[in-house]
């Protein structure tokens, strides 16, 4: 009878009326009430959510030790053990912002970051197909942010007084030998990777993390797609040529193969060019994409592209009768294969394996240059997530390179051969963290050594961000940057040194929805350049780490996107600097850079008619040349230089297939431009040295291209 | 007497056994209810507290994250700034994932999930429209596979090609197609359980309407 009193008793208790409240407030930790946080009892459905002013109250017939948890989006889980008794229950609870959410801090000192999801996004993938005046390539598009020079005899990247050589470039982490197509003279180039292959892209104009090196000046970091979305094949037609590609995706894998043919002598035959081409240039390329997702979540990508091209051109000498045939045959290799992977639950790991060969062949009337550039690399980084406020990332890469030039010069009929080898070993360490979500610190360093400069380099990098406001904030970066001095100048000097650059950056940022505001001020400082007293003289003697040098400058960024069919973004660069390095006879600014530069860029989609309209107006200050005519070095200045682009993508449907039709017309009014001046060897009878503009081959460049996307 | 009070036992503690599945499908009938009735997205995000509470007490379960999803994800139509919009997605998504974890085969959690995408759309059409779309229909073609009956997987098929210009074969016309097919579906759907989702019946009658006129 007594275990039914005590059931029944336990029965009463149990319907019984021991209610207790718990009841209090959420806050963050700045005080701020968090309202719609879910407050519960753990195994129960017992809870509440806090209201407007993070206040929660809820009835439990709960009883003894107890855990509650309060769960909230942005905020770390919070946890406590509970003692509910007799009384009420009060309770004052702090949670923790979970730093990985929006809204947090961000180092952003020197880089343009661009993603899908991230915030302050300043140039998304799709930016750069329709940037008008970017000419479909990645580089070019760069080319429209603040910190860049418009080089249009080169079509490479300029970066704060930096040569086109200091700016590297980074495949999914892996470094690109040969990022640029191989160039004629005084005619500009453009990257070999479209554009559409990569999601994210980081521009970085310095200070940027240890686990990038060889680089002085710039960093751009492509990253690639992961998995195909879906079965696709495409076609395009353009005035340069034609492409195929097709896709197709399985559960776990995804591999596309791609092909193009290039050739502009149809166009070259249509539009009237000051260039004599006897070949225009021509091209085929064929590239693999491999995607697959492992068990882990790991996946591996693999990427292959080979490339062939051809063209060969009358180059005038600036004496009326002299001048040469240059003819170019180029053989490009690239595979670039990654596996990103979990280890843990704290531990992230990614390898990688790049190679690349490059061989051109250049014949200037009867002699002949033949280069070949072997690269490979292999590199590991393993981050170690801490927990939201504290990472760490530490890696090594290895790089190979070997290098063979073969020279032949007709008139002695010799052939003169140079070549080296280089392993150069990194490591890396950095870390990430942050305190509370105003305050965010990133200190590593980076170690290198070469087997050729037989030299080890070791770089700091420091940079910090706190925030200012709701939406803004001030980041600060510093770092040594080295890089390995230029083949043409280690294959007769192996003994030089690394060239040194050290950034010194402040950021402001201000950003709102859709809306972005950016002004960065920087000091460079370069030393150990190399210093030479005429290239191509194969003594080693020739050649030292005496240049040094300096760029100072300010730059400032504004995108407006809130309207949802405009969209525009203006930049503008202050650059001064100069360097004393090469065969500069004293410090000067070099030829490549333009005191300021202004760029703005504006879209408009016209939804009834399915079209985006672009245009892009370029501004640069003149640059300086020498003239041998004139006293003193490099104190002349080209011309201003003005370029209004247009372009229009109508999107369209050809028997139910997508398709885009686009054009493009790059400098729409025909403003001339004049890059520099080539002057003669010799000065003439009267002493004088005659001189020839560099100018581009066309006033005008158009492109019309439809690319179908064939659906089944 | 010992028997007695041991049976007395066991009977108490399976009747506290079936007190609590009721309880649960009971809570959840009365979520599910509060649910229909919301209308401000608050008020939305306060039951997909509730049904997460539920979803943390019963592991084996995955309506109460699938519906703590749906709450989260249909509040961004309710007047959610345009900045939280993907917070709140994301939460919707964390949910998902976790009744992804217990039903891997289920239509259900596929035509959410192409809903989740949708939704993401809200933030910048210009740019979102065409991935978020074709994300959201490889979704939707999963759950077709699994059961091409699903009524909400027409419902929203619909206003995906609602929302797609006509030169792209979208517009008023083919999309209203696809609401009557979803009607259709919606009359001829048995739903197995008292927990099975039944939203989207409603606005594919709003919708028709507008067809007609």
């Amino acid at each position: 009878m007594k275990a039914l009193n005590l059931i029944v008793f336990l029965f009463i208790l149990n319907l019984g009326s021991f209610a207790q409240v718990i009841k209090g407030t959420i806050s963050d930790k700045s005080g701020q009430p968090v309202p719609g946080a879910n407050v519960f009892l753990e195994g129960t459905y017992e809870g509440a959510s806090s209201d407007v002013n993070g206040r929660f109250s809820f009835k439990t017939e709960m009883q003894g030790k107890q855990r509650l948890l309060v769960k909230y989006i942005g905020y770390s889980d919070y946890s406590r053990e509970i003692d509910i008794e007799k009384e009420d229950v009060e309770l004052n609870i702090i949670l923790n912002e979970n730093t990985k959410q929006l809204n947090t801090v961000e180092i952003m000192a020197g880089s343009f970051e661009a993603g899908d999801k991230k915030k302050g996004v300043v140039m998304k993938p799709l930016d750069v197909m329709t940037t008008a005046g970017g000419l479909g390539d990645v580089y070019g598009a760069m080319s429209t942010l603040p910190g860049t020079q418009m080089v249009g005899e080169e079509g490479k990247m300029f970066v704060r007084g930096g040569a086109s050589y200091e700016t590297q470039t980074f495949f999914d982490g892996m470094l690109v030998e040969q990022p640029y197509y191989s160039q004629m003279p005084d005619l500009p180039t453009r990257g070999r990777f479209s554009p559409w292959l990569f999601t994210g892209t980081v521009f970085s104009s310095g200070g940027y993390s240890a686990e990038y090196g060889q680089a002085l000046s710039s960093a751009l970091i492509l990253e690639s797609e992961g998995l195909a979305e879906e079965d696709v094949t495409s076609l395009s037609f353009m005035t340069v040529g034609g492409g195929a590609s097709h896709t197709e995706r399985w559960k776990n894998t995804s591999l596309s193969l791609q092909g193009n043919y290039t050739d502009l002598s149809p166009y070259f035959g249509l539009v009237r060019q000051k260039i004599d081409w006897d070949i225009a240039p021509r091209g085929v390329d064929g590239t693999m994409v491999f995607r697959h997702r492992t068990g882990n979540n790991g996946l591996i990508k693999a990427y292959a592209r080979h490339e062939k091209g051809r063209s060969k051109l009358f180059y005038p000498g600036v004496d009326s009768e002299s001048g040469q045939d240059i003819n170019l045959k180029d053989n490009n290799t690239y595979v670039n294969t990654t596996y990103n992977g979990i280890l843990g639950e704290k531990w992230v790991s990614k390898a990688g394996f790049s190679w690349s060969r490059d061989h051109s062949d250049f014949a200037f009337d009867l002699n002949t240059l033949d280069e070949t550039v072997n690269a490979l690399e292999g590199k590991y980084a393993i981050t170690y997530l801490h927990n939201d406020a504290f990472k760490l990332k530490f890696g090594d890469a290895f790089f190979h390179k070997s290098y063979d030039q073969n020279y032949f010069d007709a008139a002695q009929n010799e052939h003169y051969l140079s070549s080296f080898t280089d392993n150069l070993n990194a490591v890396f360490l950095e870390s990430e963290f942050s305190i509370g979500s105003n305050l965010a610190f990133r200190a590593g360093g980076r170690f290198e050594y070469s087997s050729l400069l037989k030299k080890p380099n070791l770089a700091p990098r420091l940079s910090m961000a706190f925030k200012t406001g709701k939406e803004s904030q001030i980041s600060l970066a510093y770092g040594d940057f080295y890089q390995t001095p230029e083949n043409d100048f280690i294959k007769f000097a192996p003994g030089l040194h690394y060239e040194k650059a050290t950034h010194y950056i402040l950021n402001y940022q201000l950003s709102q929805e859709e809306r972005t505001f950016r002004m960065e001020g920087y000091y460079k400082d370069y030393d150990e350049l190399v210093q030479f007293r005429e290239l191509n003289l194969a003594d080693p003697a020739t050649y030292s780490n005496g240049g040094s040098g300096y760029a100072r400058g300010f730059d400032i960024f504004w995108r407006d996107n809130t309207h949802p069919y405009f969209d525009y973004w203006i930049s503008y660069g202050y650059l001064d600097t100069e360097r004393d390095y090469r065969d500069f006879p004293e410090k000067a600014t070099p030829h490549f850079v333009s005191d300021h530069n202004l760029r703005t860029v504006g879209k408009y989609y016209i939804s009834g008619l399915n079209t985006q309209v672009g245009l892009t107006y370029f501004f640069a200050s003149g640059r300086p040349y020498e003239d041998p005519n004139k006293e003193g070095f490099m104190e002349q200045q080209t011309k201003a230089y003005h370029n209004l682009s247009l372009n229009f993508s109508y999107l369209t449907n050809i028997f139910d297939n997508f398709t885009v039709v686009h054009f493009s017309i790059d400098n729409l009014l025909g403003s001339e431009h004049v890059f520099g001046y080539r002057f003669s060897d010799q000065p003439n009878n009267n002493g004088h040295y005659k001189s020839m503009p560099i100018e581009p081959a066309a006033k005008r460049f158009i492109f019309l291209g439809v690319f179908i996307s064939l659906t089944e | 007497m010992k028997t007695l009070a041991l049976s007395m036992i066991v009977l108490l503690a399976s009747m506290l056994g079936i007190a609590q599945s009721e309880n649960y499908e009971k809570a959840m009938m009365a979520n599910i209810e509060t649910m229909n009735q919301a209308g401000e997205a608050e008020q939305m995000m306060e039951v997909a507290n509730k049904f997460e509470r539920i979803a943390n007490a019963e592991e084996d379960q995955w309506h109460p994250w699938y519906y703590a999803a749906y709450c989260a994800a249909v509040s961004t139509y309710m007047g959610v700034e345009k900045e939280n919009i993907d917070q709140r997605l994301d939460q919707a998504q964390s949910f998902l994932d976790k009744a992804f974890k217990l039903e891997n085969d289920n239509d259900e959690l596929y035509v959410l999930q192409g809903f989740i995408h949708q939704a993401r759309i809200q933030v910048n059409p210009d740019e979102r429209g065409y991935p978020y779309s074709m994300k959201s229909n490889k979704a939707f073609n999963e759950a077709k596979q699994i059961n091409p009956d699903n009524p909400r997987l027409y419902y929203l098929l619909g206003q995906n090609t609602l929302n797609t210009p006509e030169a792209f074969g979208g517009g008023k016309e083919p999309a209203c197609k696809q609401f009557k097919e979803a009607a259709e579906k919606f009359a001829a759907h048995k739903s197995g359980s008292p927990l099975a989702p039944t939203w989207g019946k409603r606005m594919t009658k709003e919708l028709l309407k507008m067809c007609e006129n």
